[in-house]
């Protein structure tokens, strides 16, 4: 049987084989995305065998370092599975978009994509705090060189903001790791189980800086624009539809259950940034003149919307922010491929240049706006589903906290209207009539094609993620809902 | 009485060197490769001898001047590897046409110098093995003769110099004191005698000054950017990785075998040192053009992180200090080699300039200069991870020391900043690079010696369990001295 342990190893063991031997483009493109497909099928299949209610599956727990009482301790709950899947998803999307590009020394690229993949893998499976840092940390350098060497004109500013910040959030999440390691009771244990509980006011706030860098969370969001704006469309597609959601994963399935006492008592602070990047992130992304530019800032204000459900501290909040993850992952993960597409096409991707793109062109004009209607949560759709659960969730907290997150999502329907409106209608740009080829057709849309239908299946069955997700961000969050219960 | 079993690794390295040095005597140019073949063969041999005494209980041999325990093994067997690696690195270069022999006896005189070093339990002893391997050390950085290389020599040979003779002072001031030179007499005449007395106060102080000149701390770290700079770049790598092992073994022995008592005198200083080596270290680093000074600034800052491991001490600080020096040698020789390569590829030195683009034309070398730099930075799954991750642990587990694990923390942040110059550069699109010349003699064996430090890197990264067990029996040998 497969386990997690062979899906991780597959796509790192391939990356950096790719990234190693010079293999000609096109035989460079379909290997790896035969390795991410083969990945795709193996997680389907967990998706399929995986028992609700039966905690980590699929899982490896075996001695890795004995002299510092680190194990290879991995294995997917109902969260880390249905982050797992959307990760598969977006990646192979990722590297078929790529393909279509065209990218120049694509072996390296996509290598470094599949290896991005494996420490992401290893992120949302990690039961051992040691191994999480190894994925969290690892993830960061395929992703840093893909920035670096197939950016944008800009791409050295972003690099070092991106390595600024997030290595930042992470060195000093080393340090408290090793005190909740070496001081286990009993000798030294990195599993996360036996940490829960135990760390300081200290190891909690590291631990939540480095996540909220990742995810990210105001005001840590400086290196988000740069990275967004500079990265290739599909490294920007992993960026923000999946590497910000493990900085989300972690706030659940890290940061709360292993400190519930300080969870409970900080949620305050955590809800209220979560707010205000919620509000801010959509106000901004109403008055960005590109595409890129939008989709980027609504990133921020949906992950910020993602923490303030984990911080609600209860059974909708987390199963409505594990949900809102996975349909975020799939939208901006498509938004930012459509945006690339554009920008490759039309030679940019401002608002000025575009408009009046449905004007014949029937394919184009339908994804973008069963998108961006997605996006919007239009009532149906499974974004509706998830920020439903979220609303929820607030306004069983609070009600001024359920009504002024209900205007985020008041706001962010005005931004995407805009979007759709400002790509799709309005006054044809001048550059819209170069267009070549004039319809979204050929590989670009097989690439994009999945995330929507992913989008439309969940719309329709939107039981199935939850049911598997339920019991799992159930339990991150019960101790930490229990300290609320007993301050009151 | 002389345990000659425990001296047969240090017996063997002097003879093997004395031998290489007739070889170049009588048989000139022609005795190159005879001198590098009994090079290498002299540190299997060391490295062999070394292993299979790894088990035997720690003996004080030679009127208690020398001690052979598993510190000392570790460091027979790193500097051997070092040795036969540096050896190897050299191999093709044109400088050695007609001094082959030569150029391996003085690295085998050094080797035979350090691995006395690691094991001196006495001041005497430490003194006349240290001025073996420095005197050796200085001749091969002006090996090369040209402008840079001999100004390297002659700053290192100055300073060098100076820093040995302050360690004298020191050692005699404390003899003043204690009537002895032996590591164990001296601990005890200052445990009787009271640590108040200014004699005794300003040996140590020296004694502290010498180390940090050896061990290349901030303030005492001058020479350093100077002579690697300006070294042939295999020695560069072998004093960045042996001569650094050996440097803070000693360190460890003078500080904990001789001076425990003085440990409120030094321990605020090495404090101090330790902040301000890896913060000014990663500072300077981030500002430098010359890819083989920014190293250098680098393994400078490396000090700062292993100083936090001398100072937490015990059990822990010790293996944590071990295997950190271990784990960072083959990043450091690799490094070099990869410059080293770079260098017979473009003629000139390594600039940030010179590297762009370079890491398409050679993805080997490339892909290995950026793992070796992540690992400096220490990013998971290279040896310098788990090197880091011990020193760190190591001060939190003391727990006084939590703060020092946290400033190198941050100023591991602001060192990722040369280390992204030099990837950004390496693989940097909008540049073409210039035309290469064609493969040049020694390619092959400064090929080896990438493969085989990254195959180290990521075995000690990957699984390290070994290691620190070894890098723990040692440390415990140690603690337990004192």
């Amino acid at each position: 049987m497969i386990t997690v342990t062979t899906l991780i190893a597959v796509p790192l063991a391939a990356g950096i084989v790719l990234l190693l031997v010079p293999f000609a483009r096109r035989l460079a493109g379909y290997l790896s995305l035969l390795v991410a497909l083969a990945a795709l099928g193996a997680v389907i299949g967990f998706v399929y065998r995986f028992e609700p209610m039966g905690g980590y599956q699929f899982g490896d727990d075996a001695e890795w370092i004995p002299q510092l009482g680190i194990r290879w301790t991995v294995g997917l709950d109902g969260v880390g599975l249905a982050m797992t899947a959307v990760t598969a998803l977006v990646v192979a999307c990722a590297i078929g978009y790529g393909m279509w590009a065209g990218r120049d020394r694509s072996h390296a690229a996509f290598g470094l994509l599949l290896i991005t993949e494996a420490f992401l893998f290893l992120v949302f499976a990690a039961r051992d705090l040691f191994v999480f840092y190894v994925g969290f940390e690892g993830m960061l350098i395929p992703l840093l060189v893909l920035l670096a060497v197939w950016g944008g004109a800009d791409r050295r500013r972003a690099m070092v903001q991106v390595i600024a910040y997030t290595a930042f959030g992470t060195l000093l999440m080393l340090v408290a790791i090793l005190w909740l390691g070496l001081t286990a009771p009993g000798g030294p244990d990195f599993s996360m189980a036996s940490a829960v509980g135990r760390g300081g006011d200290l190891a909690f706030w590291a631990f939540a800086l480095a996540f909220a860098i990742k995810s990210p969370l105001l005001p840590f969001h400086g290196w988000v624009m740069p990275a967004y704006r500079q990265s290739s469309p599909e490294v920007a597609a992993v960026l923000s539809g999946v590497a910000s959601k493990a900085g989300g994963y972690a706030f659940l399935a890290v940061l709360v259950p292993l400190f519930p006492a300080q969870a409970a008592e900080y949620a305050w602070l955590f809800i209220a940034l979560g707010l205000a990047g919620f509000l801010w992130g959509a106000l901004l992304a109403f008055r960005q003149p590109d595409g890129r530019g939008v989709i980027a800032y609504s990133s921020i204000a949906q992950m910020s919307f993602v923490v303030l459900g984990i911080f609600l501290l209860n059974a909708q909040g987390a199963t409505g922010a594990t949900f809102q993850m996975v349909n975020h992952a799939l939208v901006s993960a498509a938004l930012f491929l459509l945006a690339g597409w554009l920008e490759t096409q039309a030679g940019s991707g401002d608002f000025r240049h575009l408009g009046g793109l449905a004007r014949s062109r029937p394919v184009l004009a339908t994804v973008a706006l069963v998108l961006g209607m997605a996006a919007l949560a239009v009532p149906g759709s499974s974004v509706f589903a998830s920020e439903f659960l979220i609303l929820l969730a607030a306004f069983a907290d609070a009600w001024w906290l359920g009504a002024l997150a209900s205007l985020g999502i008041v706001l962010a329907a005005m931004y995407m209207l805009r979007w759709i409106s400002a790509v799709l209608h309005e006054r044809e740009g001048d550059l819209v009539g170069q267009l070549r080829p004039p319809d979204l057709r050929s590989g670009a849309l097989l690439c994009i094609l999945p995330l929507a239908l992913a989008l439309i299946g969940l719309s329709l069955a939107p039981a199935q993620l939850t049911e598997r997700v339920e019991d799992a961000s159930t339990a991150m969050i019960a101790a930490a809902f229990q300290d609320t219960g007993a301050d009151e | 009485m002389i345990d000659w079993w425990a001296v047969s690794p240090d017996i063997a390295m002097g003879v093997g060197a004395a031998v290489t040095l007739l070889i170049a005597a009588f048989l000139r140019g022609r005795g190159r490769g005879i001198g590098f073949v009994v090079g290498l063969a002299t540190a299997g041999l060391v490295a062999g001898l070394a292993i299979a005494q790894w088990g035997d209980a720690p003996v004080s041999t030679i009127a208690d001047t020398m001690v052979v325990d598993q510190v000392t093994q570790i460091s027979r067997i790193a500097v051997s590897a070092c040795l036969a690696l540096t050896l190897i690195a050299a191999f093709g270069w044109s400088r050695l046409r007609d001094s082959g022999a030569e150029f391996a006896a003085l690295l085998m005189f050094a080797a035979a110098g350090m691995n006395l070093v690691a094991a001196a339990s006495s001041f005497m002893t430490l003194f006349v093995a240290l001025e073996l391997f420095s005197i050796s050390l200085y001749a091969l950085s002006g090996f090369a003769r040209d402008r840079w290389s001999l100004e390297a020599g002659f700053k290192y040979l100055v300073l060098g110099t100076i820093g040995s003779v302050i360690l004298v002072y020191g050692a005699a001031f404390l003899y003043g004191a204690t009537g002895s030179f032996q590591f164990a007499e001296v601990a005890a005449g200052l445990e009787g005698s009271g640590t108040g007395d200014l004699l005794v106060v300003a040996g140590g102080v020296l004694v502290l000054v010498g180390l940090a000149f050896k061990v290349g701390a901030v303030p005492f770290h001058m020479w350093v950017p100077d002579v690697y700079e300006g070294a042939p770049t295999p020695i560069t790598g072998f004093m960045a990785a042996g001569t650094k092992i050996v440097a803070f073994i000693m360190m460890a022995r003078v500080l904990y075998e001789a001076l425990p008592a003085l440990r409120d005198t030094w321990e605020p200083a090495l404090v101090a040192m330790a902040v301000a080596t890896m913060v000014l270290a990663a500072i300077a680093a981030l500002v430098q053009t010359n890819v083989k000074r920014m190293l250098a600034y680098a393994l400078v800052g490396s000090s700062g992180y292993a100083l936090i491991a001398v100072i937490v001490g015990g059990e822990q600080g010790l293996r944590a200090l071990l295997f950190y020096l271990v784990a960072a040698a083959p990043l450091a020789l690799g490094a070099f080699a990869v410059i080293a390569l770079h260098e017979r590829d473009t003629g000139g030195p390594a600039t940030l300039d010179s590297l762009r683009a370079w890491g398409f034309d050679r993805p080997l070398a490339g892909l290995a200069l950026t793992v070796f730099l992540l690992g400096f930075a220490g990013f998971p799954l290279t040896s310098g991870f788990i090197g880091k991750f011990l020193v760190f642990g190591s001060a939190v587990q003391s727990d006084q020391w939590t703060w020092l694990a946290v400033v190198g923390a941050i100023s591991s942040v602001i060192g990722l900043g040369y280390l992204l110059r030099v990837i950004g550069a390496l693989y940097d699109r909008s540049a073409r690079s210039g035309v290469l010349l064609p493969a040049a003699p020694g390619f092959g064996s400064l090929n080896l010696v990438i493969v085989i430090c990254l195959a180290l890197v990521i075995a000690l990264g990957v699984a390290p369990g070994l290691g620190i067990d070894w890098a723990g029996e040692a440390a415990r040998s140690l603690a337990a001295g004192r």
